[in-house]
């Protein structure tokens, strides 16, 4: 099919008479043809033609984005751009701006982070300014967003600037106590910077969090991410489990028969009190693994009989 | 709606369909078409499905084509390729993923392709995406020679896919290899505090990848037991609701139908894909029994599974894929499943069927 060079761009005022764009269609038998609208097929023939010859130019750059908004996860258009922003002499910010729209249509690409990470490294004097709201309006909208939390720690390293992380944590905990994300932050805003020093936290900010997080725990305490949150505080501070089983037995205990529901309150907190147990008293760790098989997390059967066997056994 | 058993003549022709014609919608995912095709064959071969002669030529024909000019990989897409000989050759370079799958899909058609792939030059080109710094493995490489891209777990274990799929022995080249050791302490150092792997939180999909590389390096001591913790991060990603925990309901993620299904990340839906990520990772330590099997399929078959077109969706609320069909087949030969027999087992380690990677194996 022969590509149309006019229809889509003329109304911009590039000049394409100059260039002869790749066609779109190939010879042979095709595998997954994609009914490609032909928008796509002109915006990517423009794009090769430009690619082939390296041009770098206004009208490339405008390429560039209509390729990006067509098809985000193009392999070399954000390569390519960049290329033509560098060689133009374009404004950092600016494109930095530009690329904030185009991330708000496409939450879920990879792409996008990796550029503007590129773009804040050629900054002269890096700045993060306008990282931390476009990452608040994207984690209001979708507060478990993968890459816009990577992304967020990536800034954090890069700048050395962790002073805004804790209350940032907690307006996202406190709009959600089960959001994973804000708690996998939270441990890394707590904890890396004491790695890179090679410390361990201090006891203060230790028991900080511990109080933080038995309330949180008290909202919800069948929250798997406050109780793992705890634990890794825990492990982490290389401090003993058994200092936990005053608060955890009154979410769970493995004595009480007959009054399950009420005894039970959260089964995180049940295995959290089999693991204490199976260093000190084995018969009760036993006892905890047939309650989580039997009743209360049945689905997970095979692997609680094969941790009971793991503890008797040895 | 529901059924209980796995269609597999509508998945048969599910794939077929996808292998064929793809809506206009697609055309964001141009750039990785050879992972929708690699996902088709994929489906097709657990199903057991036999290509004809004319198939295989045809697939063996399109796939080539993706080749790029330098033998150093492969592209995604023919819209993707520039002139030949152009100055601005470099804008169509290979990438880790589309390679991979691209050797994915020729082992499963039993293709020898040894004869026809420069077993050396791939292998540079995947030493060039490799960070010297930080040990992980970009998605490609720029204009200049330098990594370029997103470097998460994926691509690590891709280009080790690939490094195992060619058979490379560093041997046979004076020892010309990917940093080895950056790339097991680049993956150790991602290990999250509940066990999991992931880029600052547990990841379903980033533990598997973490774990298999790890697997392809000789580095993954099954029997270490800092992996407890993983193994149990892992045994917990299969979602239950049941009287003891049904406060969680209310939460943003409770969702009864999701019983059996596995979640990603602690406190999310369920989703198709992570029954296979978590299956085929607890396999890598032979421990898939501790999945509960029926409960999984009967979430896979009666929710997930489309009796229309055939196929399987990402969840109860989305249409059917390739990406999740060829995953939901994949769980479904991994762990105990009623359906496993009618099924070509897959290989956990390469996500390719066992009879390719007995195929690769073969000299």
């Amino acid at each position: 099919m022969n590509v149309s060079k006019t229809n889509y761009y003329s109304k911009e005022n590039y000049n394409w008479d100059d260039i002869e764009p790749l066609p779109i269609d190939v010879e042979g038998v095709q595998v997954s043809q994609i009914l490609y609208s032909d928008e796509y097929r002109q915006v990517l023939g423009l794009l090769r033609a430009l690619q082939s010859q390296k041009e770098y130019s206004e009208r490339a750059l405008f390429i560039t984005q209509e390729a990006i908004k067509l098809n985000a996860a193009h392999y070399t258009v954000w390569q390519y751009r960049y290329h033509n922003i560098i060689e133009l002499g374009k404004d950092i910010e600016e494109e930095l701006e530009w690329v904030e729209d185009i991330a708000l249509d496409n939450i879920k690409n990879y792409q996008i982070w990796n550029y503007r990470q590129l773009l804040l490294k050629k900054q002269e004097t890096p700045n993060p300014k306008k990282e931390f709201p476009l990452i608040q309006v994207m984690l209001d909208d979708d507060p478990k967003n993968y890459h816009v939390w990577s992304h967020r720690k990536w800034l954090v390293q890069f700048f050395n600037k962790y002073d805004e992380e804790l209350p940032f944590v907690d307006y996202f905990i406190e709009h959600d106590v089960y959001n994973n994300s804000a708690w996998s932050h939270r441990f890394f805003t707590i904890f890396s910077q004491v790695e890179k020093s090679g410390k361990a936290i201090t006891d203060e900010i230790f028991e900080e969090e511990v109080e933080y997080t038995k309330d949180q725990i008290k909202i919800a305490p069948q929250n798997v991410s406050s109780w793992n949150y705890l634990i890794g505080l825990y492990e982490s501070s290389g401090k003993e489990l058994s200092n936990l089983e005053e608060f955890v037995l009154t979410y769970a205990n493995v004595l009480n028969e007959g009054s399950d529901l009420e005894s039970l309150k959260s089964i995180p907190a049940l295995e959290i009190l089999i693991k204490i147990y199976s260093k000190s008293n084995k018969s009760l760790a036993s006892k905890g693994y047939d309650l989580l098989s039997t009743k209360y997390d049945p689905i997970r059967k095979n692997y609680w009989e094969y941790q009971k066997k793991q503890i008797t056994t040895v | 709606m529901s059924s209980d058993e796995l269609l597999v003549k509508k998945h048969v022709k599910y794939f077929q369909m996808c292998l064929n014609v793809l809506p206009s919608r697609l055309q964001k995912e141009d750039s990785n078409k050879l992972m929708i095709i690699y996902c088709c064959i994929a489906g097709l071969s657990i199903l057991k499905y036999q290509f004809t002669i004319q198939e295989k030529t045809d697939l063996l024909n399109f796939i080539y084509e993706h080749l790029v000019d330098t033998g150093e990989g492969f592209r995604g897409s023919l819209t993707h390729k520039l002139y030949t000989g152009a100055v601005g050759a470099n804008y169509d370079p290979p990438t880790i993923a589309n390679t991979y799958c691209a050797l994915c899909i020729l082992s499963m058609i039993e293709e020898d392709f040894t004869e026809k792939l420069d077993k050396l030059q791939i292998m540079k080109y995947l030493i060039k995406c490799q960070d010297q710094e930080d040990g992980s493995i970009r998605s490609i490489v720029d204009i200049n020679d330098q990594p370029f891209g997103d470097g998460d777990l994926r691509q690590t274990y891709m280009a080790l896919c690939i490094r195992k799929m060619l058979n490379y022995n560093p041997l046979e080249y004076q020892g010309l290899d990917l940093n080895l050791s950056k790339i097991e302490e680049n993956i150790l150092g991602q290990i999250c505090f509940d066990g999991g792997l992931g880029l600052g939180e547990s990841h379903a999909g980033y533990t598997f990848c973490g774990l298999t590389s790890l697997k392809l390096i000789g580095k993954l001591n099954t029997q270490d037991s800092r992996w407890n913790k993983t193994i149990n991060w892992l045994i917990h990603r299969q979602i239950d609701f049941n009287e003891y925990n049904k406060e969680l309901l209310n939460t943003p993620f409770g969702d009864d139908i999701d019983i059996g299904s596995h979640n990603g990340r602690d406190n999310k839906f369920g989703d198709t894909c992570y029954s296979f990520w978590c299956s085929s990772s607890l396999a890598l330590f032979d421990k898939e029994f501790f999945i509960d099997g029926p409960k999984t399929e009967k979430y896979l078959l009666e929710v997930t599974q489309n009796n229309i077109l055939g196929g399987f969706a990402k969840s109860d609320a989305d249409d059917p894929d390739p990406y999740h069909s060829f995953l939901a087949l994949s769980a479904l030969t991994i762990i105990n499943s009623h359906c496993k027999n009618e099924l070509e087992p897959i290989d956990p380690l390469l996500s390719i069927t066992l009879k390719a990677s007995t195929f690769l194996k073969k000299d």
